[in-house]
């Protein structure tokens, strides 16, 4: 495992890996739909987010919708880089790993 | 989902990875609601029309057209029902730009075809336009029987230009339930057994 060192730390953990996933695939979603999708708690949730927005990973916006509080997330340019390297990095080493390992 | 110290293997980011991706994929699926709305509305209104116009001599046959402000007013609410929606596609806002596209086209050839240079001459130009509609559709949801749908269309389209008017309204019945009805009835049975 010592090829997942050079990994972005960002992304190889499970929660902000399964975020930036969901996104990656969609326009933008709402803070409870990727909660409901990924099953994560709400407080757990927000730090992760946070931790990908400050990095320039996510577009964060928080707005409201029937005087709720409403947050919008959205994956950005350096976000799609950082997943498309991360993909290739796993899948490189999925390929180059022995088949009796 | 928790964070946890321990790294992950190569597998279980692979499978998060695929997981979510299909996850997120679920919810662009299309359940051929509009297909199926838009399609029987026209064929009932096309072949009302034909039927009103060859059998009886009703003085305003195109009154069954009213029937579009039907489609109208259950696009409005399914289209409102979409943007409460929690989550934002692509292909939705591709989809939702690309039928008012079709829509407006449509309404500025029944206006200059009624007012100008009848409307003989406006059935195979909205049939292209149908056909355009349905073609980039299909092409987005990468569904076959919209391809199909859509060429069978424009050859309608094209044999629309050297046929009588009430044969045109013939053609526009057969070419809904080829673009229409039948790719609709399809998405739908995908739909409902995903």
């Amino acid at each position: 495992m010592s090829n997942f060192e050079s990994l972005d730390p960002l992304l190889h953990s499970q929660l902000r890996l399964a975020i930036v996933s969901l996104l990656i695939g969609v326009q933008q979603a709402e803070f409870n739909y990727i909660k409901e999708k990924t099953g994560a708690t709400a407080g757990n949730l927000s730090v992760q987010i946070n931790k990908l927005k400050d990095a320039g990973y996510l577009d964060v916006q928080k707005t409201f919708k029937d005087n709720y509080p409403l947050t919008i997330c959205k994956i950005t340019r350096q976000g799609v880089n950082a997943f498309e390297t991360y993909v290739s990095a796993i899948k490189s080493y999925i390929d180059t790993k022995p088949k009796n390992a | 989902m928790k964070t946890r110290k321990s790294p992950m293997t190569e597998t279980e980011s692979w499978e998060i990875i695929q997981n979510m991706i299909a996850n997120a994929k679920q919810d662009v699926k299309d359940d051929g609601y509009f297909l199926l709305l838009w399609g029987w509305l026209v064929l009932v209104a096309s072949i009302g029309h034909y039927l009103l116009l060859t059998l009886t001599d009703f003085a305003h046959p195109y009154a069954v057209w009213s029937l579009m402000l039907v489609g109208i007013v259950a696009t409005i609410w399914k289209v409102g029902k979409y943007r409460k929606q929690r989550v934002k596609t692509y292909v939705c806002t591709i989809m939702q730009s690309l039928w008012l596209a079709v829509f407006v086209g449509i309404i500025i050839t029944l206006i200059g075809a009624g007012f100008e240079i009848g409307f003989r001459a406006a059935y195979p130009i909205i049939l292209i336009l149908y056909g355009i509609g349905i073609f980039i559709s299909g092409s987005l949801f990468r569904f076959t029987p919209l391809i199909i749908g859509a060429v069978g269309t424009w050859s309608l389209a094209l044999v629309a230009f050297f046929v009588p008017f009430q044969t045109q309204l013939l053609l526009l019945a057969l070419a809904t339930m080829i673009s229409y009805i039948i790719p609709g009835f399809l998405l739908k049975s995908q739909y409902t057994h995903e």
